[in-house]
């Protein structure tokens, strides 16, 4: 079970750098690096995880009964606050592709001082 | 029980992903990223971690694959300036 | 693209070097499922009685580690701030002067009657929902954060229900980018409060409340409000400049 948690995680990743090393689209390769992202979630939460124990949500009446196992809240915490700023970094990054498109006429990543593709004559990246 | 549905669900998060690569044409690939995201918030909830989950759920599912979408149509209408 | 076997292959060869290295690396790691860290079991021990809040996630994000959260918003700020310098396209107007966006001539899309009806429905349940999250963010799972975006989205469903026009009357960007800058400063004032008693930045002064009720846990309940609304804002101002981009003109040079 931990080889099978440990080779997921190192598998995600992996395959989300390969995702970017062998990408010629500029916007597949953003998603690559989402893949890549989600590798340090399950591998976080798979630290966090400990087995019957509830979710980090106690009720009110624990203060009188007496508190349950729970996991661990902090990971969740440094989680969640991950995803979100992700999600604002990938934003950026199509931004990124898609200035990228209009300067250099597509969307497969290419040498600096390539002519563009769809238009020989215009001025390309490094104008 | 669960250590089956966890080890279960990191191979299809495993899968989801692999997909999410080896696919190259971006639209499809979009929708594909909400798939994998919705393996990932499978795999949290069943580590209980239900705060995460609805992150991943709201953003990797529905606010990702809409950017993606966006900035492929933008690609698409994009003509080159003169 | 010349090069490109050259570099799988070397990425095959340092994959399967790194690959089985760091799986050895994490093998060191306790089990899984075992225990949990130490600062994690503190917290969980602790938080329910020191700060009076059932969500311990919500405990750790704003208050244990509020300062992190404190970067997050400004991670987003930035995040906006770069796609609207990458995607903002100034058109001209014959005596040189930028056209507000807002003047440029957009084409008008042709609706569905379903899809404006399907939307009209969805948009007051997505956005009680989203609400919901953000103010019960501290006392059951859910959050600011997740909260705002679900509001985000319902603010998109206007998009796609009614069309570019009235989306982008009834959500202003001016009034989204008021919203962001505001709830960014709301969240610093509310941690610079402590510092008038000499305490520390975001210190968690106000009265504490009962644990499950929505007065609980402080100043929690206030910078989760603060971070959701901020998320929100801030989606909703990405989300618009996107799709501002997609809408070729009547006339041409903006595309």
């Amino acid at each position: 079970m931990n080889l099978l948690v440990h080779a997921v995680v190192v598998w995600l990743f992996l395959i989300g750098v390969y995702g970017i090393v062998t990408s010629r689209n500029m916007i597949h390769m953003a998603g690559c690096i989402a893949v890549a992202k989600s590798a340090t979630a399950v591998l976080l939460l798979a630290i966090g995880f400990r087995d019957d124990a509830a979710a980090p949500i106690r009720q009110a009446t624990e203060l009188a009964r007496g508190l349950r196992d729970v996991v661990d809240p902090v990971v969740q915490a440094l989680m969640l606050v991950d995803v979100v700023v992700s999600a604002a970094i990938t934003a950026l990054l199509l931004a990124l592709a898609v200035q990228y498109h209009r300067r250099a006429g597509s969307m497969e990543p290419r040498p600096f001082d390539a002519p563009r593709r769809d238009n020989p004559g215009a001025p390309g990246l490094s104008r | 029980m669960t250590p089956l549905l966890v080890a279960l669900l990191l191979l299809a998060a495993a899968a989801a992903g692999t997909a999410v690569v080896l696919v190259r044409e971006p639209l499809h690939q979009a929708l594909l990223l909400g798939l994998h995201s919705f393996s990932l918030v499978l795999l949290l909830l069943a580590l209980r971690a239900p705060d995460v989950a609805l992150a991943y759920l709201v953003v990797g599912v529905v606010a990702e694959p809409l950017m993606f979408l966006v900035a492929i149509a933008n690609a698409r209408r994009r003509a080159p300036p003169q | 693209m010349s090069g490109t076997r050259a570099s799988r292959w070397l990425f095959a060869a340092s994959a399967l070097v790194a690959g089985p290295l760091a799986v050895y690396g994490m093998s060191g790691l306790p089990p899984f499922g075992d225990s949990i860290p130490e600062y994690g079991r503190l917290i969980a021990q602790i938080a329910l009685h020191e700060r009076a809040v059932t969500n311990l996630v919500a405990a750790v994000i704003f208050d244990y580690r509020g300062f992190d959260t404190l970067g997050e918003q400004f991670i987003i700020f930035a995040a906006i701030l770069g796609v609207a310098m990458l995607l903002r396209d100034v058109q001209r107007l014959p005596g040189g002067e930028p056209l507000p966006p807002s003047d440029i001539p957009h084409r008008n899309v042709e609706l569905s009657d379903a899809v404006t009806a399907a939307g009209r429905v969805l948009l007051p349940l997505t956005l009680v929902a989203g609400i919901y999250l953000v103010l019960h963010g501290h006392v059951s799972a859910g959050g600011g954060m997740q909260g705002g975006v679900v509001v985000a989205g319902a603010l998109l469903i206007v998009y796609v229900g009614e069309g570019y026009r009235r989306w982008r009357r009834i959500t202003p960007p001016a009034l989204l980018d008021i919203g962001k800058a505001a709830a960014a400063g709301a969240y610093i004032a509310i941690g610079a409060l402590p510092l008038a008693w000499g305490l520390p930045f975001l210190h968690n002064v106000l009265p504490l409340g009962t644990p499950g009720a929505l007065a609980s846990g402080g100043t929690i309940a206030w910078l989760n409000a603060a971070a959701g609304v901020g998320v929100a804002a801030g989606f909703a101002l990405i989300f618009h400049e996107f799709i501002e981009e997609l809408q070729p003109p009547e006339t041409g040079g903006r595309r």
